[in-house]
């Protein structure tokens, strides 16, 4: 009895258990494009972030390392033209600097602007106008649970009044400071440059929202905290209101991540956006809503 | 197929059935009857009948029924065949119709073969019918398998233009068609899932089995509701002379059959079970893993007399597991089939032959699974009430008409569920209750003729009438079916077919999930019916006396409203279905070539097919065509198996073909989200389906002994071992793969997860 106890045992532990290694793969063939984000908002300079892909399969690389440099950059409008300069920051918390092309004029309201990106030997063109309205933030909550497509979560309840006058879509902003005690995504921040200074963080939502069925009527939005907090943590939140380019190019972006997280979905191919099969990216007006200060209770 | 091309054959097929009646009525001689074991009195299935003089001929059907008209004469002789029987030859007196009753003998062993020159089946060249294998059961007892469990349908996955799924699964694509595409009849009854233990073996206990045909193109025009392929499963009666038990002792599992006469050669029973154990053994070794299932093979027939016939069967399987593997992938799942087929044959004099089905079947799925932090959980449910009719006329000897209606209401209601798993893992279920019911109505009706115009042509030719209407939907098709054969030699043939069939329910696959995870749909107001329309052109070639069946088989298959999940679809409870799928197009071609040695000490069959299956959706792969999750270009399998002597039989197979495709980020994209939860780096996929596992290959092997013993020194039965290893070298093939970031370098890594590694097994088989 032993004897065959001991033959099944083995049996059916060779049965259950899977094996895996690790494999090399045939890299897919890969023709590197670009990646553009232009932002545009009355009563600010233009900044736009122009990056080049890599293939997946390539050597690590820093995302400043990504940057195209000796781009000719202009924003213009009928009343303008902005050349833009590469410039960057300094982000402490990644430790490196983040580039991008900023402009010198500030953006005027109610403008239709025209981006045009010059880089190796290729033009990308796409326009933009300034005429949105941003929603008014009525009030601010918190949950502990709460459930949706990305799973239970803590949230931020917030409650605005949708622009009736447009069609729109909306994401979520908040400002707030961190440090090395906060937690980004459950992960603690890890940064020699950062020390004990804290800094400020513009929390963005991973989702983004549009008004369809919901024209002129209050809107609820539950977002689920990119970074940590304690009783008392005080940020600003706001709306950002953006025109349809933006809200498409990052609502694949959501909906690719949850395909990637989550292997019950079908993958999401980024889709040609407004400069073409070259480039993936936008050009969009933003405005953002007044800031509602939100002070978590727990 | 040009829309001109297609009206054509429609006309011409409508003139032909129009003139069917005038061209058949002749004042000839009828032979008919049963064909059967003479010890068991069990109908053989597909047995050949020769007139050798007039060099014509018919097989025997699925009832093991034939008829062949021939003009009168003072004797005429009539020779019966049946693979591993010996040849009967019957003599015929006069002029009268007669209703004959064959019993033929089972050779006690090929090496002692008797070989009668003509007696062997020569359907694969004489018949215009292509596509078309039936599957020996002996074949399929003989090759080895996982665990001893002999399976119908891993043997079906090593026939050419038949691909298997992944790693273990006893699921079989056809001619690039989608799981779905495959309809699985058992006495008629559709089995939605005809697997057990996560697909690794099939649900059919072949010691209950008859017959097991493969239709792969050519379709006849009795058979419909599927685009690629018909599986058509005949479960034995039951013996009716004697009492017989037959069983087995595998390493998971027992089985028994019972069957024997009610009233000896008017009635008999089969009963057959089959059980898992495994499951007692994994209790003490795991905790989060369970395997548990059965089935039941039961039928019933009275002979009411010799022109009409009853039968009852019934297939009841279940499956109860749950399974821990790599990469936190875990899997539980309760699933099962049972049908219920009440059936009718009956004479109208002796050239018409009737089967009359009242058909029942009730499947469902209930499946959960996990992987990484994920899971999903689905529930599908069907039942389907069937009635069925068909009629087989033989008006002369030229003429073989079928024709026939049938009506289904199907009852279907899926739901699912994908999200995050909740920090208290308070998983939301399905309550089947619950589910919204789709009901619906499928009928058709149908007329085919198998004409043998002249010794060297004959063409089979057919018109099926599919209707369905449900869920908003009305469909109503009209499929012309025409096979034809042309002979250029005794022993060799060529032949051509073009079929188009239609199907309303469908399997919506996942690409993504490692674990089956899909969802049955019937056609709607939004869902179309799928369509395929195949060519295909064979050349057929017998050597040493059909010895040896050799034939290469080109073909090419498009495939209209094929469905998918749309990208990024994540399934909720309240989501509706229709509003997620997405609808394209495939096309599918190939080449196979298929050797096939069927007598002697060594049998077996060699299968190559070269196939490409590509499909095309507007809202996926930018609208470009890729290939399907199910194209593997190469597929190789070798079966065969060596008598020994009396006692030893040695078996082995070995398969090899592409990987499967698969898909990869091509690149990467930096996305400035300031603090946003996820990482700023996104995939770029520039394909669909733009990468493969790697390649699958296996070799099993096992050898039998046999023997007759006496037990207890007093009663006599046969009893066998059977050793055998799956996977022999233990080729770790690929089951999936996934990728994570090296922590060091920050490369993204590849992993694959393989399942089964080299398994021994052994069972123990007896015979009383």
């Amino acid at each position: 009895m032993k004897k065959t106890f001991i033959f099944f045992t083995i049996i059916s532990v060779g049965f259950i258990l899977a094996c895996q290694k690790t494999i090399s793969v045939a890299p897919p063939s890969y023709n590197n494009k670009v990646s553009i984000q232009g932002f545009i908002e009355p009563d600010s300079v233009p900044i736009v972030y122009f990056n080049e892909t890599v293939p997946y399969f390539g050597e690590a690389i820093k995302k400043n390392q990504l940057i195209v440099r000796n781009a000719q950059i202009t924003i213009s409008s009928n009343t303008s033209s902005d050349v833009l300069n590469l410039d960057s920051v300094f982000d402490k918390i990644d430790c490196q600097y983040n580039y991008f092309y900023k402009g010198h004029q500030k953006i005027q309201s109610n403008q239709t602007y025209h981006l045009s990106i010059l880089s190796g030997g290729k033009t990308y063109t796409a326009s933009a106008n300034t005429n949105l309205l941003a929603p008014t933030i009525d009030s601010v909550s918190y949950v502990a649970n709460y459930n949706d497509i990305y799973g239970e979560h803590e949230g931020v309840v917030v409650y605005f009044k949708d622009v009736s006058s447009q069609t729109n879509f909306y994401r979520y902003e908040m400002k707030r400071s961190a440090d090395t005690s906060t937690k980004k995504a459950e992960a603690k921040i890890v940064s020699a440059c950062l020390g004990n200074d804290s800094v400020q963080v513009n929390e963005i939502g991973r989702a983004v929202f549009n008004d369809i069925g919901n024209e002129g009527k209050e809107i609820k939005i539950v977002i689920e905290p990119a970074y940590s907090h304690k009783k008392g943590t005080v940020g600003n939140i706001y709306i950002q209101s953006f025109d349809q380019n933006a809200y498409d190019f990052f609502s694949q972006l959501d909906r690719q991540k949850l395909a990637q997280y989550n292997p019950f979905i079908e993958p999401v191919f980024l889709q040609s956006g407004q400069f073409g099969t070259d480039a993936i990216g936008f050009f969009s007006a933003k405005k953002h809503s007044q800031p509602f200060q939100f002070v978590f209770p727990e | 197929m040009p829309v001109l091309i297609k009206e054509k054959i429609l006309k011409s097929l409508l003139v032909l059935i129009f003139l069917m009646p005038m061209v058949v009525f002749a004042q000839k001689t009828t032979i008919s009857g049963y064909v059967k074991d003479v010890s068991s009195k069990e109908v053989l299935i597909s047995a050949s009948v020769m007139v050798p003089k007039l060099k014509i001929g018919t097989t025997t059907n699925q009832y093991g029924y034939f008829t062949i008209t021939i003009p009168s004469a003072d004797t005429s002789l009539i020779v019966f065949s049946y693979n591993g029987y010996l040849p009967v030859v019957k003599k015929i007196f006069g002029n009268k119709n007669t209703l004959l009753t064959i019993l033929m003998r089972a050779e006690a062993n090929s090496l002692n073969e008797v070989v009668v020159q003509a007696n062997r089946n020569e359907d694969n060249v004489k018949k215009a019918q292509m596509g078309i294998i039936d599957v020996p059961i002996k074949s399929i007892k003989e090759l080895p398998v996982l665990l001893g469990e002999h399976d119908i349908l891993k043997t079906i996955q090593l026939l050419p233009g038949v691909q298997s799924g992944q790693e273990g699964t006893s699921g079989f694509y056809v001619r690039g068609g989608n799981l779905d595409q495959n309809l699985i009849q058992m006495d008629e009854a559709t089995v939605y899932n005809p697997s057990h233990l996560f697909g690794l073996f099939s649900t059919f206990n072949v010691n209950a089995i008859n017959s097991v045909k493969l239709i792969k193109g050519g379709f006849p025009s009795e058979y419909g509701g599927r685009l690629s392929s018909i599986l058509d499963i005949k479960m034995k009666e039951g013996n009716k002379e004697h009492f017989k038990a037959e069983g087995g002792l595998g390493l998971i599992s027992g089985n028994l059959t019972l069957q024997g006469p009610i009233q000896k050669n008017k009635s008999s029973y089969i009963v057959s079970a089959r059980r898992s154990y495994i499951d007692l053994f994994l209790k003490l070794t795991s905790k989060s893993t369970s395997y548990r299932f059965y089935d039941l093979n039961a039928k019933v027939n009275y002979e009411l007399g010799i022109k009409d016939h009853l039968f009852l069967s019934l297939f009841k399987g279940n499956d109860n597991a749950a399974y821990t593997a790599a990469n936190s992938l875990n899997y539980g799942t309760n699933f099962g089939n049972s049908t219920a087929t009440l059936r009718w044959n009956h004479l109208y004099g002796n050239k018409i032959f009737s089967n009359t089905s009242l058909i029942y079947n009730d499947y469902h799925l209930q499946l959960g699974t996990s992987q990484n932090s994920y899971y999903q959980v689905l529930y599908t449910g069907i039942k389907d009430i069937n009635a069925k009719t068909d009629f087989t006329a033989t008006p002369s000897t030229k003429h073989t008409i079928k024709f026939g209606a049938s009506y289904t209401y199907h009852t279907l209601y899926p739901g699912a569920i994908s999200a995050k798993i909740p920090k208290k893992n308070n998983r939301i279920a399905i309550n089947p209750d619950s589910l919204t019911k789709r009901y619906s109505n499928e009928a058709a009706f149908y007329i085919n003729d198998d004409y043998q115009l002249s010794n060297t042509f004959s063409i089979n030719y057919g018109i099926r009438i599919p209707y369905f209407s449900g869920s908003g939907g009305t469909y109503t098709f009209i499929e012309p079916r025409v096979t034809t054969r042309f002979s250029l030699n005794n022993t060799t043939s060529i032949k051509a077919s073009y079929t188009q069939m239609n199907q309303f329910v469908h399997l919506i696959p996942s690409s993504t999930a490692s674990l089956p995870a899909d969802i049955w749909l019937t056609s709607s107001n939004k869902i179309k019916p799928q369509e395929s329309n195949q060519v295909a052109l064979g050349l057929f070639k017998n050597f040493k006396d059909n010895e040896i069946e050799t034939s290469i088989e080109v073909y090419y298959k498009t495939m209209k409203n094929q469905v998918l999940f749309k990208e990024g679809t994540q399934i909720l409870l309240n989501t509706n279905l229709d509003n997620v799928i997405t609808f394209g197009k495939g096309k599918s071609y190939g080449i196979e070539f298929f050797a096939k040695k069927n007598f002697g000490r060594l049998t077996g069959w060699a299968s190559y097919t070269l196939s490409k299956s590509n499909q095309q959706f507007p809202d996926i792969n930018f609208g470009r065509s890729f290939p399907s999750s199910f194209d593997h270009t190469h597929n190789l399998s070798l079966a065969a198996s060596y008598e020994l002597n009396k006692a030893w039989t040695l078996s082995a197979d070995f398969v090899y073909s592409t990987g499967k495709p698969y898909t990869l980020p091509a690149g990467k994209v930096i996305v400035y989200g300031d603090g946003s939860l996820y990482d700023n780096y996104y995939y770029d996929y520039t394909k669909r389906n733009n990468s493969r596992l790697g390649a699958y290959n296996r070799l099993d092997i096992s050898a039998s002994n046999k023997k007759q013993s006496k037990l207890f020194k007093k009663f006599p039965y046969e009893r066998e071992w059977v050793f055998g290893f799956y996977n022999v070298y233990s080729r770790a093939n690929p089951y999936f793969v996934y990728l994570e970031t090296d922590p060091a370098t920050k490369k993204p890594l590849a992993k694959q997860v393989s399942l089964l590694p080299i398994i021994p097994s052994v069972s123990f088989n007896f015979k009383f």
